[in-house]
């Protein structure tokens, strides 16, 4: 069993907290900054195997050969499972999407909030959710034929108090009305609504579990001490971000060892339900076909 | 001389000095409002396709225009028109006739039962009453009437609340459910649903009543705000022919009827109630006014010049000439005309394809 473990900085936190298992494991990482590492990637055979450009910074090169090994191409078809981590936006129950994925939800009417089709959310959402950077993203570690064994894992969720630093970050005034049980169905729905709109486009997404959020959309602050960041690719760093000040909004998201350790169990989980229950091979929409759906 | 009343009229009233011979053709010179209209006024949009564009207009320069149902704030605002959003007052898309306004303002203020029949068409749902406004559907019969029952909530708060009611009078005919009498936007099986002859009935609404329909109308209206507050009704009657007719007569013919029927009940309506005014789009662009000129080439959709000469006329008696804000992006058609106006949330339009 093949697995690639692929992300930008947020990498880091997951590699640390990797678990034994049986598993053959290939991590690659690289950085958000210096043009960012998912745009410096180059395929000389349409697709099948994919490097850096000629032109990437060295430090993406350095950190390829930190995380993978070796500087060989990434070959997509080598892999039985792909997971990427740090791309995709996290739902956003915030948004208070009155779109009727989860029973109950219609309740959101109670405070004001216009009922929407999916076809009207997923349009709105698709911005927002950055999709088309998603799809990119997706062709870069996946062929079509292999879609079924990708999974993209979202960017963590900025620490729970982020609002002492940057007032405007506060939840709104509109979420904070609603009582707790429907904050919680709105939080499923948005997951719900995120992953139909993955779907849709022929993309995977794992959840982000819900121990692991706070207030909607935040993180439990003990997640962020000892933040990792893609310096800790090199073992036995310092975390990068520690002695950061949490004035730093990148602080704010990166995430320690223990988030990374959760992370990695569901991962773990997630291919061991595979074994026992392949999925079935999505179709690879393009947008012009997904829109004909909705 | 003999004495008589036609002996000493106003230029205006003669054919030969008003229309055969004048030069400059300036459509403000055709309405005499009952009353002004200022930017004070809230001021709620419906009808028929035409009505779109009176109100994009007014939005424009100024004037308050309410949309209770407005787009989700991320909603692109070249996506927003295709779902029924930023076109009228709350999104119960083009209403054709007067029978289905009244239906509506029935339901709205409870005067009628609510209406619960959903239609379907490869596995998706639509409200029946407005199955424009959901191109893609819905996922479930049970959304369609949870959306309902908002929109129906929206359209109530529009009744009570506007100053001003512009009601653009489109057609006559409609397709309606048999047993119950309920008034579709469209015929079954033209978005969704399925034509069953036995369930529906082609309806051809004369001149009583389309006037009992308006008066009752604004009966409803007015009874239900009670002294709170009054409101006004500003009717016109879209120059926008029948795209097909189902009433055996040549469209042309089935248009003229359709529009006199239109234009004599707005002028018996203005006759009886001050608080009724009547402003003459269909005369600027559709009568020999202009010889067509306010028509594209299919002599159908109106032009964007068409259009501005209809809201000249407008400004030059209740101001806002002077005032223009950018008006939105256009949305991207469906079938895009060459320079008249975007139909594509006219359902009439629809009916073209549907010609041998």
């Amino acid at each position: 069993m093949k697995v690639a473990v692929i992300g930008n900085s947020h990498l880091a936190a997951v590699k640390a907290g990797w678990p034994q298992t049986d598993y053959s494991i290939t991590f690659l990482g690289g950085t958000q900054g210096y043009g960012g590492f998912f745009d410096q990637l180059h395929s000389d055979d349409e697709g099948r195997s994919w490097r850096l450009a000629d032109d990437a910074m060295p430090i993406h090169h350095q950190l390829w050969l930190q995380t993978k090994g070796d500087r060989e191409p990434y070959v997509v078809d080598d892999y039985d499972h792909v997971f990427v981590i740090g791309v995709g936006v996290p739902a956003n129950p915030w948004r208070l999407s009155c779109c009727l994925q989860t029973p109950g939800i219609e309740r959101l009417r109670e405070y004001g909030v216009a009922p929407i089709s999916y076809a009207v959310w997923k349009r709105a959402a698709h911005a927002y959710y950055q999709v088309k950077r998603l799809t990119q993203v997706t062709q870069r570690f996946s062929s079509r034929s292999a879609l079924a064994r990708l999974w993209h894992v979202p960017l963590p969720m900025h620490r729970e108090d982020i609002h002492a630093f940057f007032p405007d970050e506060k939840p709104p005034a509109s979420w904070l009305l609603l009582d707790e049980k429907l904050q919680a169905l709105t939080l499923q729905n948005e997951w719900s609504l995120l992953g139909r709109l993955y779907s849709d486009h022929g993309l995977r997404l794992l959840p982000t579990p819900p121990h692991l959020i706070r207030d909607g959309f935040r993180c439990p602050a003990c997640y962020s001490q000892d933040a990792l960041g893609s310096r800790n690719f090199k073992p036995n760093q310092p975390s990068q971000w520690g002695a950061r000040p949490l004035s730093d909004i990148n602080h704010l998201r990166h995430k320690n060892a223990q988030y990374g350790a959760e992370i990695a169990k569901q991962i773990v989980e997630t291919i061991d339900r595979q074994q026992t229950k392949p999925a079935s091979l999505p179709v690879f929409l393009t947008d012009g076909e997904s829109d004909a759906l909705h | 001389m003999d004495r008589h009343p036609y002996r000493d009229l106003d230029r205006e009233a003669v054919w030969r000095t008003a229309v055969c011979e004048l030069r400059d053709r300036d459509p403000s010179r055709l309405y005499r409002p009952k009353w002004r209209i200022d930017k004070g006024f809230r001021i709620a949009i419906a009808g028929s396709c035409f009505a779109q564009y009176v109100g994009e207009h007014l939005r424009a320069r100024g004037f308050t225009v309410l949309d209770l149902e407005p787009p989700p704030p991320d909603l692109p605002a070249e996506e927003s028109r295709a779902f029924g959003y930023s076109t009228f007052s709350a999104r119960y898309g083009v209403l054709y006739t007067p029978r289905q306004m009244l239906q509506l303002a029935q339901e709205a203020l409870g005067e009628r039962a609510p209406q619960r029949e959903v239609w379907e068409r490869r596995g998706r749902f639509f409200d029946a009453l407005r199955p424009a406004v959901e191109p893609y559907g819905l996922d479930s019969p049970d959304e369609v009437l949870m959306h309902r029952e908002w929109h129906i909530s929206k359209v109530r708060e529009l009744l009570l609340t506007a100053d001003l009611f512009i009601f653009t009078l489109g057609m006559t005919e409609a397709w309606v459910h048999r047993a119950t009498g309920t008034v579709f936007p469209s015929a079954p099986g033209v978005i969704a649903g399925e034509y069953q002859p036995e369930l529906h009935l082609f309806e051809h609404f004369g001149y009583q009543e389309v006037l009992s329909d308006l008066s009752a109308l604004r009966t409803i209206i007015l009874s239900t705000r009670g002294e709170r507050s009054s409101c006004r009704f500003l009717l016109t009657v879209s120059p926008v022919p029948l795209t097909a007719t189902a009433s055996e007569q040549h469209v042309l013919c089935a248009t003229i009827e359709a529009k006199s029927v239109l234009r004599a009940v707005a002028s018996e309506l203005v006759r009886k109630y001050p608080d009724v005014d009547y402003f003459p789009a269909y005369e600027i662009i559709a009568s020999p006014w202009n010889n067509g000129r306010y028509y594209t080439a299919n002599q159908r959709t109106v032009s964007n010049q068409g259009v501005a000469a209809v809201m000249q006329a407008f400004f030059a008696e209740h101001g806002g000439n002077a005032e223009v804000t950018p008006m939105p992006p256009p949305s991207v058609p469906v079938a895009p005309a060459p320079d008249g106006v975007d139909d594509s949330q006219c359902v009439d339009a629809l009916l073209d394809s549907f010609s041998k």
